[in-house]
């Protein structure tokens, strides 16, 4: 063999070694980068297990996903790093550092890629020194499989994803969590004040809409009792509830109240139909039914009593009446368009400008016509729903001309409608008083939102007086001295103030014995022995409980008022004997009468105030009071705004059971 | 065969060269004790026609190294102290008012120390930078330019310049640019204890070694010829290239180190130093071409005068040689 060829062949041999040696570093850098994006892989694959072992709500196809996304990954960065190019001569360079030869097989084989006119004969000694050393050359140890750096990792995370796949985990769902609500909290006091509202608009007959309205107005009072609302929903609850009164409320009420008015003046002038008339103009519909009917009956029964005259007159009355509105109407109707007109006339000629003055009146025109269409819209309205009414007095007074018996048909059918607008009004006045209980329910709501724990505390202790329940009766019940029956009460005495019969009997002081009239017609010894007159003796007083159990308030039969507790002292015009000590005594028992001639106002609310709100004379008080208040209130005496106020104090004072 | 022929020829001279190395280090040996590196370093400076410096505190034996390599090679030696008061034409020469044959006046130009072939400057830095700058311009050029005359200096030409590191008072540190000239910055390290007992056995007994010439001027030259003829393989042209980058602190192959402490990196002369460098440490080796190895041992002398720390890198006590061995480290031997 040729120095040439020998050469060749040590070449060939070197670039072989150095190829087998360069697939031997992409295998390992492919298998490391399996093994490195394996682990990787798994921790994403374990992550994805234990949620879906943990969570119930991970979907079962996301493992799956991530399996299959580590697979593509995995495949993908191996194919990837095995295809990766590698720097040249890298399989040289690996042999010439495994074999200590100082890069003679690397520069050879850069050598020997020159073309040979540039090749030196230095560079062909190199050549052929590398060439004498290629018969030893090995590619698996120069490049050699080393365990990859991340197989432990590896191997530990695949046994734990293994672990994982097994692991059957338990799921124990939460407890169900119980949704808690700040419940509204409104004192017992306020609560029974709503329900007694309930039952006495249950008392009345009533129509199904408002009935419907009541009992859902029971529920929600429930409800609140209850605490099992929070204030979002009861004032979504009252909402419901007013809506469903509004929806079937019949509107203007005034205008009815005037149309009802002008139809009753217009039938005053027949003698016939005046009883009627002067009923509708009361509003009194049962009496205005019963005019009506006795009319018919009348005129079916008696015609001969009444004379043309009269008939004629109750015709053109009922005739009046039926078509007065109709009149008015158009006039208003006629108004209207005329201001209208006026209105958009103005308006084009003040296209170029207005002066201030022109502008003053444009705008009170249009407030003016505003308010019509306002009347006028109500005036239609309160006119439906009287319209069933005019044609029975119209047809009536054509009949009129023609039978008197069709005639007492009409005005039967006249008195039915009346009868129903008796009821519609009856059943708009309760839902009114049902729709203002809710007003109230809502502002005590807004008002306990506002004043929290501690306006709560202080409504109970006044319920609690108001009840009768106060501290009053804990108070340790002092004597007068000069009463000897008397026993002082312990501090944790039961008595209670409010129950006591505080005013004593009164009569003007007379020396020596009076009978007075006691209860079921008893006549009672009453000893004066010189008192001052009204001197209280209730039987609580004696019993050392405040007050006892007998008493009425108030009580006493005298003229004048009872004294508020035992007397002391002697009568300046005592002129009798002094007491013979040897005589004998007598038991006297002392008792309150009622007679219906009380304390006065002031001491009834005096002693409400101290007692509690109860019994006869406080709940005759009130409601005068009340009466008066709403009767203010229904005059706008009392401003708008202190309305609701005024009602809620009346709430706090109203007489207890 | 003429091919095989000429292959033959030059693994003879390449054997030739390692032989006549070989000679040398041995008759510098008989005086030298130790100090491999350093010797291998001054005779590659020589080997690439170049200068070395020679760095280290005073009594390590510069001198005694730098006269041995003289007399080992039968060149002409030459010695100059290094003082402030040193004038650049107490070095290159001056010209003096002579006298002729027929007593008539002539200008002639007395040569100075500097024409020699091996030139010993000794504490360089202690001279100012004008007289270094003479000194510096002939190293470069290889010749003198008196009074619009020039005067070449003979070949081979070499100059170690040594300086002390200690003693910075008084001094003028050479400046980077003339650093840049000198082939190799050579450390020469205090001695081991061995080292020193056969310092101490030899330079305190009765016996003193003598040196024999065993190269002339022409083997020199030769020698020298050789060396610009061994080939370097693309791959190791590469990474001498990638390493000089990687000094550079704003290149992409700049490494923590670099980018943190180093101001300037090496200027191409540092590529070719390293090159040249390597290409007489594979001859020395025997070997046909350079190689990676040989560049990463001659980094270090080649490069470390020629990386300029920051003062960031001085404050913290960086040397330049934690720099290159960072560099050295971190650069793959191949590259795609």
């Amino acid at each position: 063999m040729s120095d040439h060829a020998r050469r060749d062949a040590g070449l060939i041999r070197i670039a072989r070694a150095a190829r087998r040696t360069e697939l031997r570093i992409r295998a390992a850098g492919a298998l490391d980068t399996l093994v490195s994006t394996l682990a990787v892989s798994l921790v994403a694959v374990a992550l994805a297990l234990t949620l879906a072992k943990v969570w119930p709500g991970f979907p079962r196809q996301g493992v799956r996903d991530v399996v299959a996304g580590a697979v593509v990954a995995i495949a993908a960065r191996t194919v990837g790093r095995s295809l990766k190019r590698l720097p040249k001569f890298a399989g040289a360079l690996a042999l010439d550092v495994y074999h200590g030869f100082s890069d003679r097989l690397t520069s050879a084989l850069s050598f020997a890629g020159l073309p040979a006119p540039q090749r030196t004969p230095l560079m062909d000694a190199a050549i052929e020194d590398a060439c004498q050393r290629a018969d030893h050359l090995s590619p698996r140890r120069a490049a050699p499989f080393h365990w990859p750096r991340d197989f432990a990792a590896a191997l530990g995370l695949g046994a734990g994803v293994a672990f994982l796949a097994f692991l059957q985990v338990r799921y124990v769902p939460p407890p169900a969590q119980v949704k808690t609500i700040q419940p509204v909290v409104l004192s017992t006091d306020d609560i029974d004040l709503f329900r007694e509202v309930g039952k006495k608009l249950a008392e009345t007959d009533k129509t199904p809409e408002v009935l419907a309205a009541l009992q859902a107005y029971n529920q929600l009072v429930e409800d609140l009792a209850q605490k099992r609302l929070d204030r979002t929903e009861a004032f979504r609850r009252m909402h419901e509830i007013e809506s469903r009164l509004m929806e079937g409320r019949a509107l203007d009420a005034k205008e009815l109240e005037e149309q009802l008015k002008r139809r009753a003046a217009a039938l005053k002038k027949s003698e016939l139909s005046r009883p009627a008339a002067e009923a509708l103009e009361k509003q009194d519909f049962a009496k205005a039914e019963k005019a009506l009917r006795d009319l018919a009956k009348k005129l079916r029964e008696k015609p001969d009593s009444l004379a043309k005259a009269q008939l004629e007159r109750l015709r053109e009355a009922m005739k009046k009446a039926a078509e007065g509105q109709k009149e008015r109407l158009a006039a208003l109707e006629q108004r209207r368009e005329e201001l209208r007109q006026q209105l958009l006339m103005q308006k084009r000629d003040a296209d170029g400008g207005m002066s201030e003055e022109e502008r003053s009146l444009f705008q009170k025109k249009e407030r003016e016509l505003e308010r019509l269409e306002r009347e006028l819209e109500g005036e239609q309205r309160a006119s439906r729903k009287l319209d069933r009414l005019d044609r029975d007095l119209e047809k009536a007074a054509q009949d009129l001309m023609n039978e008197l018996g069709l005639t007492a048909d009409d005005l039967d059918q006249g008195a039915e409608d009346i009868n129903r607008m008796a009821e519609e009004k009856m059943s708009d006045e309760e839902r009114e008083e049902l729709r203002q209980r809710l007003e109230d329910l809502r502002e005590q709501l807004r008002q306990e939102g506002q004043g929290g724990a501690q306006r709560m505390a202080r409504l109970r202790r006044f319920v609690r007086q108001a009840r009768g329940e106060g501290q009053q009766g804990q108070r340790p019940r002092q004597c007068p001295p000069d009463d000897p029956n008397c026993k002082p009460q312990d501090e944790d005495g039961q008595g209670e103030d409010g129950q006591g019969q505080k005013g004593g009997q009164g009569q003007n002081g007379e020396e020596g014995e009076t009978f007075v009239l006691g209860p079921g017609g008893q006549k009672i010894l009453v000893m004066s022995r010189g008192q001052r007159p009204g001197q209280g003796q209730g039987q609580g007083q004696g019993q050392g409980q405040d007050p006892g159990q007998g008493g009425q308030d108030p009580g006493g039969s005298g003229q004048d008022k009872g004294g508020r507790s035992a007397g002391h002292g002697h009568d300046p015009n005592i002129t009798g004997k002094a007491t013979n000590p040897k005589m004998g005594t007598l038991d006297v028992q002392a008792a309150g009468i009622d007679t219906g001639q009380g304390a006065s106002r002031s001491e009834v609310i005096l002693g409400a105030a101290e007692r509690g709100f109860k019994g006869g004379a406080y709940k005759k008080v009130y409601t005068e009071y009340r009466t008066s208040a709403e009767e203010q209130m229904h005059k706008d005496q009392i401003p708008p705004g202190a309305n609701d106020h005024v009602r809620r104090y009346f709430d706090l004072i109203r007489p207890r059971e | 065969m003429a091919e095989s022929g000429s292959v033959t020829a030059e693994k003879a001279d390449v054997e030739q060269f390692q032989r006549q190395i070989g000679k040398l280090r041995e008759e510098i040996g008989k005086v030298i004790v130790g100090n491999r590196e350093v010797i291998d370093g001054a005779l590659t400076c020589m080997l690439a026609g170049s200068h070395a410096l020679l760095e280290g505190v005073p009594g390590l034996g510069k001198t005694v190294l730098v006269k041995t390599m003289a007399e080992a090679l039968a060149l002409r030696f030459s010695r100059v102290q290094f003082t402030p008061d040193l004038m650049p034409a107490d070095i290159i020469g001056t010209t003096v008012i002579d006298e002729d044959a027929k007593g008539g006046k002539v200008f002639e130009f007395r040569r100075g120390p500097i024409f020699a072939n091996i030139v010993l400057a000794d504490e360089i830095n202690r001279a100012t930078p004008k007289t270094q700058s003479a000194l510096l311009e002939a190293m470069q050029e290889h010749r003198v330019t008196v009074a619009k005359t020039t005067y070449a200096i003979e070949e081979p030409f070499f100059v170690l310049a040594t300086q002390n590191p200690l003693e910075m008072e008084g001094t003028y540190p050479l400046p980077e640019a003339q650093l840049d000239r000198f082939f190799f910055k050579l450390h020469v390290p205090f001695p081991s204890r061995d080292e020193l007992h056969s310092i101490l056995d030899r330079t305190t007994g009765g016996h003193d070694p003598t040196v024999e010439p065993v190269l002339s001027r022409e083997q020199v030259i030769g020698m020298q010829r050789l060396v610009r003829e061994v080939p370097v393989a693309r791959h190791v042209q590469d990474f001498v290239i990638r390493v000089l980058e990687a000094t550079h602190p704003d290149n992409k192959e700049a490494t923590e180190l670099t980018r943190r402490f180093v101001r300037f990196g090496a200027s191409p002369r540092g590529a070719q130093s390293v090159l040249l460098a390597a290409k007489i440490r594979a001859l020395f080796e025997g070997r046909f071409a350079a190689s990676i190895d040989d560049v990463r041992k001659v980094c270090f002398p080649a490069l470390r005068h020629r990386v300029l720390l920051n003062f960031e890198g001085e404050a913290e006590g960086v040397k330049t040689d934690q720099v290159i061995e960072e560099i050295l480290n971190k650069t793959p031997e191949a590259k795609i």
